[in-house]
């Protein structure tokens, strides 16, 4: 459909210049406003007030939604093809839009309300499925569940309404859609206040985390989102906390590590290299995380100076790791290169000194060192950390050198 | 019948589509066309004839409307002519399937 509005404005325009009599204004509006009237009436067509309670109904408020953003689209789209139209026919189509589109304006108006509608009970949704732990968590449950069934009594009581919603010249719809939206606004209320409680009943930063994850779409509406701006500055105080114990943390294995001390943060079953740089890692998922989803909270509480120390402390701190395990690595390659190839050469087989040089048993000669490599490589690659090409080579063959 | 807008299907509260203009303007030609045959028409002719004759009052505007008649019939076949260009693109416009 909307493939054919740039051949009608076209063949319009092309009316308007040769016409003697179809050029003025009067004309236009008439035939443009019918168009539109068209327009309005193809999309009623597939997504009209029933259809769209029925997804509701059905679950699938996704549907009607994409369906409702498609007709939009179809409203814009036209009147983009108009607009350049009008600008082709060198201004002489000097007529107001206003009383060209009002009609088309007012449907596209009523596709947004609807759309709101839409989304709100898909976010609305989210609640079904939260379940909020700690001392609280079973009240706060409980309340959650009882403010989805008062929301799910609204949508009925708005999705029963007699008329058809999309049908523009139904008044009653504003009142109604008004009164909806009030309730909504009262349980989001509702909603935030036991966000916070929540919030303030769990202690870990990981544990706040999980608590705004389950709300998900939820937090973007503008009440709850007003709620937990308080929230914030709490959040980031705890991830600075938790960055300079990282950060501390770091300081003082580091020192371990280097000492080869027994105490030091490395699995026993780890050979050093990759023990460490798996401890690191470690390190920075803990920080990483947080930042990740404090990235993506909100644009309100990356304004804020806190936010800057925060993300310049957190940084650093990357920076510190990061440099540590390719020092780590460097280091390791380097002793990889000049070993292998010297290893690699002695004799495959040796024979044990002994007294008389024909009877000592005879053993392989595979040096510890190399033993040592192909640990580290094993360990390495499932790190998913780039192994210098050497002793990849190496490991390649790791079955043929145990055999 | 000269007066006949198109903007007033809008009017009355209904949402016409464009397929209703071109109808419009289908059906003022139609009519316009046989009107001016019904003026040109032999038993008009004689009726005009005597009027002259008889110096009536009543020529001066009947030849005006006759006039008027033509200038808006040619305008209607015109207008017509060049809106069933788009009447295939109205229809798919309007064709839900």
């Amino acid at each position: 459909m909307v493939d054919l509005f740039i051949p009608i404005m076209h063949t319009i325009l092309l009316i308007w210049t040769y016409s003697q009599h179809y050029n003025t204004p009067a004309r236009l509006v008439v035939l443009i406003r019918e168009i539109c009237n068209a327009i309005i009436n193809r999309s009623r067509a597939s997504i009209d007030g029933p259809t769209i309670f029925g997804f509701i109904g059905a679950d699938e408020p996704k549907t009607a939604d994409d369906k409702l953003t498609l007709a939009l689209d179809v409203c814009t789209k036209f009147k983009d093809a108009y607009y350049e139209y009008k600008q082709k026919s060198k201004n002489q189509w000097k007529i107001t839009s206003n009383a060209l589109f009002v009609r088309l304006d007012s449907f596209s108006e009523r596709c947004q309300d609807i759309m709101h509608l839409t989304s709100t009970i898909m976010q609305f949704s989210q609640l079904q499925r939260i379940d909020i732990g700690n001392t609280k968590g079973k009240t706060l449950t409980a309340s959650v569940m009882q403010i989805y069934s008062e929301f799910t009594k609204a949508v009925e009581t708005f999705t029963s309404v007699p008329y058809d919603i999309m049908d523009i010249e139904k008044r009653e719809f504003d009142d109604d859609f008004y009164k909806f939206r009030q309730r909504i606004k009262e349980l989001e209320r509702r909603i935030a206040s036991i966000l916070t409680q929540g919030f303030d009943d769990s202690d870990t930063i990981i544990g706040k985390f999980k608590l705004l994850d389950s709300f998900k779409s939820l937090l973007n509406r503008p009440i709850i989102q007003d709620e937990l701006e308080k929230k914030h500055i709490t959040l980031l105080e705890l991830y600075k906390q938790d960055l300079k114990t990282v950060g501390t943390l770091f300081m003082e294995g580091k020192a371990l590590v280097d000492k080869a001390d027994e105490r030091s943060p490395i699995f026993k079953n780890l050979p050093p290299i990759s023990g460490a740089l798996s401890w690191t890692n470690g390190l920075l998922e803990r920080i990483k995380e947080p930042m990740d989803k404090l990235s993506v909270l909100s644009q309100s509480i990356q304004d804020r100076e806190e936010f800057k120390d925060v993300q310049k402390l957190y940084a650093s701190l990357c920076k510190n790791l990061k440099d540590y395990n390719a020092s780590k690595v460097a280091l390791w390659e380097k002793g990889v290169e000049e070993t292998t190839e010297d290893q690699l050469n002695k004799f495959l087989l040796y024979r044990e000194p002994t007294p008389k040089a024909t009877e000592g048993f005879i053993r392989v000669n595979f040096d510890p060192v190399l033993v040592r490599i192909l640990r580290e490589v094993k360990y390495l690659l499932l790190l998913d950390i780039e192994v210098p090409e050497r002793a990849q080579l190496l490991f390649k063959k790791v079955d043929i050198y145990r055999t | 019948m000269l007066k006949r807008d198109p903007e007033s299907a809008l009017k009355n509260g209904k949402h016409p589509d464009p397929i209703t203009e071109i109808n419009f303007w289908k059906d003022q030609s139609q009519d316009l066309i046989s009107i001016c045959k019904q003026l040109s028409s032999e038993r008009i002719k004689k009726v005009l004839k005597f009027l002259e004759q008889n110096k009536s009052t009543y020529t001066g505007p009947f030849s005006k409307l006759q006039k008027e008649v033509q200038i808006s019939r040619a305008e209607a076949t015109e207008n017509f002519l060049y809106l069933e260009t788009l009447l295939d693109l109205f229809n798919q416009l309007t064709d839900s399937a």
